[in-house]
């Protein structure tokens, strides 16, 4: 079963990403078309297949933790692990397969160096896992639990759901499992197809008295899975399998923790507000170089790291100072994470799930608030001209003329998403744009004057 | 020429020296909560003993088949390859007819072919082609035919669906039972348990086989289950004990079991001692956990294909060159199929996000990025 890990990454396509690993921010494409292998017939090469690529960005070398070494992510979870085993007596690891190391190599090691009663197998029973590790939690071990991925974890989740987030609160803090952590391998790995690549952070966000959480690199994981750990609630743990080997960068060897419901805003930035966890954080931040070299466009980069409880505060901060969010996550649109975050900051938002972002939502004009658009579809709609509209409300003819216009054809006065691909200037107005950024690259939405 | 005159010389033979049909011993089943068992012999003809030779090597062909595409990454994602265990589906199909239900795990390859799959399509979906048993979209793990459920992904869920099907059978009052199979990882999960109580509280006519191939992935039956006896774990359900590697024994005890289910008795579990030759998937290589000289004692002592044509021979059933001409038919259906497979063109893009839902007007689908989309049509 060892070999299970090497499977994953045998697919042609994955070449592309380990060939990446360490050479920071590339300005490629999000999308590549990748021609067909020699072994297909001719019948098939007028067939294009489309790919998403991600290219994995590493943090930067970590001084405040003490000495580093190099570890990919499946390396760092086994360095937590062995750091917890080692300082807490009463640590335990259990699940399918985790005695030979695991089937992602997270474990190997642990059962030699800490004993069988330690570090052990459960038989193949998610509902069973779980709610042994509640019991062996609520009984004071330190219980790590390991579902082998994170599809199989729904025989679980009555368990997760009804009994480990609500103990503490129906014995009224009598007993608790807090020390109860759950890992499992997340997100799609390219060929994992419909039980092997799920994100099913938002079911269990749904659920008050867990914790949700997922790192974005090797140094993230370590720190975060020991604040789980250590955490007094029942935490999940979602690692994102890509990265298991993908993800390589110095990782301090001595136990810290990084808090959770802390947001990391990765990149500063003024035009727009991008949010992400686990592997889109690599898509975004190669989007917002590709944004900044192509758009000129200013990008806030932020990891949400902890799904539940998440920060709310860094959020929405740097939505007031942009203006503008962008969601992105692997999961289904319709009541994914996105959507919660979106509701929350209550600002027109752009939510997408996975590959690149198209911020062709360029240096905008300053977007008027719904009262003001209301008030002039309505003034509009009384037999009004655009001048006089303008004039009345203070603005100019050709706003209010590109409003009414927008409502004429859409019926309505929110920017919402809409299919296409965006147009808020005309063809002209887009190639005086770009006539503009090419002669001086350095231009930036503050400079713009727009007609 | 030669092959000729002696192809000629076979079929001269064939009805004059052939023996028409012989009775073979079987080894004894252990029984849990049965007075009798299936019996201790079992009666060929020579017609079925070339169908379960022939049937037993397309499977064992194709997976290898299966096996080299895939190590050619014609075939990608997951392959879960069943050489080693044909005896098991060829015999099962052999106690029941085509008219009952059987569903089973991810293993599913060989029951997709005798439940009424052609070879061509199975490789076609192997290799996500149009032509493909499911169209394309299935792949290894999602194979279905006519009153086959398939090909299921997560481990112990197909058996409660196992038994709801054998309640829809109870109610139409078709007398067709469901064979839910089940693996010796999967014994351990709660909710076979949670259908055991059901099927035996309604009397369901289902038979529940656990194919115990010795290993739940990496790990060996001591190693995952308090107790390995999988017939008994049924507990109230009566349970037999079967030699999987035997394709008569396996027939018969499920001729055993289906009388017990159409006669109204209920529930019935079998477990079938089998043995796998390749590791749980082509991304194990499957000596980490058992040695070679295990695999190759169970190929040289119990391979069910072996054992069928020695039985056949030493009875004068068959002819050597007649197995010989079998062996080298179903090598050529297999490379034909393979080779339609690899030509076959894709499904069209079109098809890539349909059947969401049944019977709703065709909606809009994100694709891979906001401005793509995609029509789903149902």
């Amino acid at each position: 079963m060892a070999a299970s890990a090497r499977l994953l990454f045998r697919g042609a396509g994955l070449k592309a990403y380990t060939a990446n690993v360490n050479s920071g921010a590339q300005s490629s494409f999000g999308t590549t078309l990748l021609r067909l292998s020699p072994n297909c017939s001719s019948q098939t090469k007028t067939q294009i297949k489309h790919a998403s690529h991600f290219t994995y960005h590493p943090d930067p070398v970590p001084t405040m933790y003490g000495p580093t070494t190099k570890m990919n992510l499946f390396q760092s979870v086994t360095s937590a692990l062995d750091n917890t085993l080692a300082s807490d007596p009463t640590a335990v690891i259990f699940g399918e397969d985790v005695a030979f190391g695991g089937v992602f190599r997270c474990t190997v090691g642990l059962r030699d160096k800490y004993g069988k009663d330690r570090v052990f197998n459960t038989p193949l029973c998610e509902q069973g896992i779980v709610g042994f590790g509640i019991g062996a939690a609520a009984a004071g071990a330190t219980a790590i639990a390991e579902i082998q991925f994170a599809d199989y974890i729904y025989p679980a989740f009555d368990q997760i759901v009804n009994e480990a987030a609500k103990y503490r609160y129906r014995s009224g803090n009598l007993f608790d499992c807090g020390n109860l952590t759950i890992r499992a391998p997340w997100g799609c790995v390219g060929h994992g197809s419909l039980y092997h690549s799920q994100s099913p952070e938002a079911f269990f966000a749904h659920c008050p008295g867990i914790k949700i959480v997922i790192p974005r690199g090797p140094v993230q994981c370590k720190g975060l899975l020991l604040s789980c750990i250590e955490d007094h609630n029942p935490c999940i743990f979602f690692e994102p399998k890509i990265l298991y080997r993908a993800a390589v960068e110095q990782v301090p060897t001595e136990a810290y923790t990084i808090p959770l419901s802390q947001a990391e805003v990765l990149q500063e930035g003024s035009d727009v507000t991008l949010v992400a966890w686990g592997t889109q954080i690599h898509v975004l931040r190669e989007v917002v170089s590709m944004a900044q070299e192509k758009l000129g466009v200013s990008c806030e980069l932020i990891d949400l790291q902890t799904i539940l409880p998440w920060d709310t505060e860094t959020v929405c901060k740097s939505v007031a100072k942009t203006g503008r969010l962008l969601i992105s996550h692997e999961a289904p649109v319709t009541g994914g994470f996105a959507a919660e975050i979106s509701s929350t900051v209550q600002t027109p938002v752009h939510t997408l799930n996975q590959t690149d972002s198209n911020l062709s939502t360029m240096a905008k004009t300053r977007e008027l608030c719904k009262d003001i658009r209301d008030k002039i579809v309505d003034q509009h709609k009384a037999g009004m001209g655009y001048r006089t509209i303008g004039q009345q409300l203070g603005e100019k003819a050709t706003t209010v003329g590109a409003i009414i216009r927008k409502w004429k054809k859409f019926k309505k006065t929110v920017n919402l998403p809409q299919s296409g691909a965006p147009c808020k200037f005309s063809p002209r107005g887009a190639s005086v744009i770009m006539r503009k950024v090419r002669d001086q690259p350095r231009t930036i939405h503050r400079t713009w004057s727009v007609t | 020429c030669r092959h000729e005159a002696a192809s000629v010389v076979v079929s001269s033979r064939s009805y004059a020296d052939f023996t028409p049909e012989a009775t073979f011993d079987i080894k004894k089943v252990d029984l849990h909560r049965l007075e009798e068992g299936p019996p201790l012999t079992s009666t060929l003809t020579r017609e079925d003993g070339l169908k379960y030779y022939r049937t037993m090597q397309t499977i064992r062909r194709m997976e290898l088949k299966a096996d080299q595409l895939y190590k050619q990454k014609i075939i990608r994602g997951f392959c879960h390859l069943y050489d080693g265990q044909e005896a098991c589906a060829v015999g099962i199909e052999g106690g029941i007819t085509l008219s009952d239900h059987l569903i089973t795990a991810y293993r599913a390859h060989g029951y997709t072919l005798t439940r009424g799959g052609t070879v061509r399509e199975i490789m076609a979906e192997l290799t996500g082609r149009r032509e493909g048993i499911a169209k394309g979209k299935g792949g290894s793990m999602h194979m279905y035919t006519k009153n086959f459920y398939g090909g299921n992904g997560i481990v112990g869920a197909q058996v409660p669906l196992g038994a709801g099907v054998a309640l829809a059978c109870k109610y139409l009052g078709t007398d067709q039972l469901c064979v839910s199979l089940y693996g010796d990882g999967a014994a351990n999960q709660g909710q076979i348990f949670e259908t055991y109580n059901m099927a035996s509280l309604w009397k369901l006519p289902i038979i529940f086989i656990c194919e115990n191939n010795q290993y739940g992935m990496g790990t060996s039956v001591e190693r995952a289950s308090a107790s390995t006896e999988y017939y008994k774990r049924g507990d109230f359900i009566p349970g037999l004990r079967v030699d999987g590697m035997d394709v008569l024994c396996v027939r018969e005890a499920t001729k055993f079991a289906a009388d017990h289910c159409r006669s109204g008795k209920g529930p019935i579990l079998m477990e079938l001692q089998t043995y796998r030759y390749h590791g749980h998937s082509m991304s194990d290589p499957g000596v980490s956990y058992r040695t070679r000289e295990e695999i190759q004692e169970v190929r040289s002592k119990s391979d069910p294909i072996s054992m069928l044509k020695d039985r056949m021979l030493s009875n004068n059933m068959a002819s050597v060159e007649e197995l010989k001409e079998i062996d080298i038919e179903v090598r050529k259906e297999i490379e034909d199929a393979a080779q339609f497979a690899t030509t076959d063109p894709e499904p069209p893009l079109d098809d890539l996000c349909s059947h969401i839902y049944a019977n709703e007007k065709s909606f809009e689908v994100r694709g891979a990025t906001p401005w793509t989309k995609l029509t789903s049509h149902s």
